[in-house]
């Protein structure tokens, strides 16, 4: 965290060589969220890249007392959102389905299972699609997501528990995920 | 712990950077404790872990070459200019709002503001409107009236061979005697219809009475539909 202060520090400051540092080290974590929100790559690299013009020009307004990744992420939330919004009737395009490379598991199996997940991601609703990639794939917690999406904690959760409910549905119904315990009863 | 409670604490467990799918044998004794006797957070957490093993596996996607330049290069560019590439479409679509906002008070304002043919902020029809509106009447007028002249010679007519029909035969001539036997049924038509025509007379005559203000306010109240007749009485300058 006092490193992306000290960086973020450079960049009030003017310096070139700071911007090309912010852009690198966090257009990895905004393009990631872009991608799996909007599912098109050459449109999450634009709202990428609006995100992080955003993120430079507002440096101002970036409380150094807390961590810049929450807030990185607010930003690429409300440009995904705002995008989604715009194209409410447009088919999402799978186009990173077809370029999915499993580094630690080539298989074909592991390789469906990656596909599948990302199409079952696709057919979400934009809200659930969200919280789950803020929770599974950012790691943020409940109340960061709340901050984030000004959203409360218990509505998060609705959508998280439905998100990963729609999800298994899919996986199962393709043969990919675990096969349900039998009995199953509430304590 | 209730399920309830086991759910928020798996959540927490995953949030804290839980990445081990096989994990459920070193999970905190409590929950691992509800795990053994619920199934159904036994199936939560075999699910849950499991999809999020999954999210973890997904590769660091990387952006096409150049983008750092791409996003230092629109650094410099004034804010401006991407929001007017943005909101083309905005100030069409403000215009057009404009006018269709400016063209509906303008219709708004004929229809419903009083006319300036009459005397100041009065809504009722001028002299000279009522005398127009008389004037446009005419025709109908005219018509009725023909009408009811048609009806009366009819009457008149049919009266008048009914007393014809009814007169005694002055000869003895066969179709004399003829015609007396036919005149009863005719006495009846003759009748019936001056019955009638009395009938339609008077109802005519009060249905005109009727309608006249009615026709009259109706007249008024749409002249500016036909303001030459308003503007016909006023001395030409």
């Amino acid at each position: 965290m006092n490193d992306d202060r000290e960086l973020a520090e450079r960049c009030l400051a003017g310096r070139e060589s700071a911007y090309y540092e912010f852009v690198e080290r966090f257009q990895g974590l905004v393009f990631g969220v872009c991608l799996r929100m909007v599912g098109d790559r050459h449109e999450a690299e634009d709202i990428a890249q609006e995100v992080l013009l955003r993120a430079l020009r507002g440096l101002k307004g970036w409380d150094p007392e807390r961590p810049i990744r929450p807030w990185l992420l607010t930003i690429t939330a409300n440009r995904c959102r705002t995008h989604l919004s715009r194209q409410a009737r447009r088919p999402i395009a799978s186009e990173c389905s077809d370029e999915v490379v499993d580094h630690r598991d080539n298989d074909d199996d592991a390789r469906e299972l990656q596909v599948e997940i990302r199409h079952a991601l696709e057919k979400l609703r934009p809200e659930f699609r969200q919280v789950f990639l803020l929770f599974h794939e950012q790691g943020l917690s409940y109340q960061e997501m709340s901050e984030l999406l000004e959203k409360p904690v218990g509505t998060l959760k609705t959508w998280l528990h439905r998100a990963r409910q729609e999800l298994l549905e899919h996986l199962r119904e393709k043969g990919l995920a675990p096969e349900k315990i039998n009995d199953v009863s509430k304590v | 712990m209730t399920c309830q409670k086991f759910e928020d604490a798996l959540d927490e467990l995953l949030a804290s950077s839980f990445e081990d799918a096989g994990v459920i044998s070193r999970l905190p004794p409590e929950m691992s404790e509800h795990v053994q006797r619920c199934q159904r957070c036994r199936q939560l957490c075999s699910d849950w872990l499991w999809l999020h093993g999954q999210v973890q596996r997904w590769p660091v996607e990387s952006v096409s070459e150049g983008f750092a330049d791409r996003v230092v290069a629109n650094l410099h560019t004034p804010t401006r200019t991407l929001k007017r590439e943005r909101n083309d479409a905005r100030p069409a679509a403000v215009v057009a709002s404009l006018a269709a906002a400016l063209a509906i008070c303008v219709l708004l304002t004929l229809f419903l503001l009083p006319s300036d043919h009459g005397s100041g902020t009065d809504n009722r029809p001028s002299i000279a409107q009522s005398a127009n509106s008389e004037n446009e009447l005419a025709p109908v007028d005219d018509t009725v009236k023909s009408l009811v002249r048609d009806v009366t010679n009819a009457l008149a007519l049919a009266t008048e061979a009914e007393t014809t029909d009814i007169a005694p035969a002055k000869n003895d001539e066969p179709e004399a005697l003829a015609s007396d036997a036919d005149a009863l049924p005719n006495l009846g038509l003759g009748k019936t219809l001056r019955d009638s025509t009395e009938n339609l007379l008077t109802t005519g005559k009060q249905l005109g009475t009727t309608i006249q203000p009615i026709t009259k306010s109706a007249v008024g109240a749409f002249s500016f539909l036909w303001p030459e007749v308003g503007n016909e009485e006023k001395p030409r300058t």
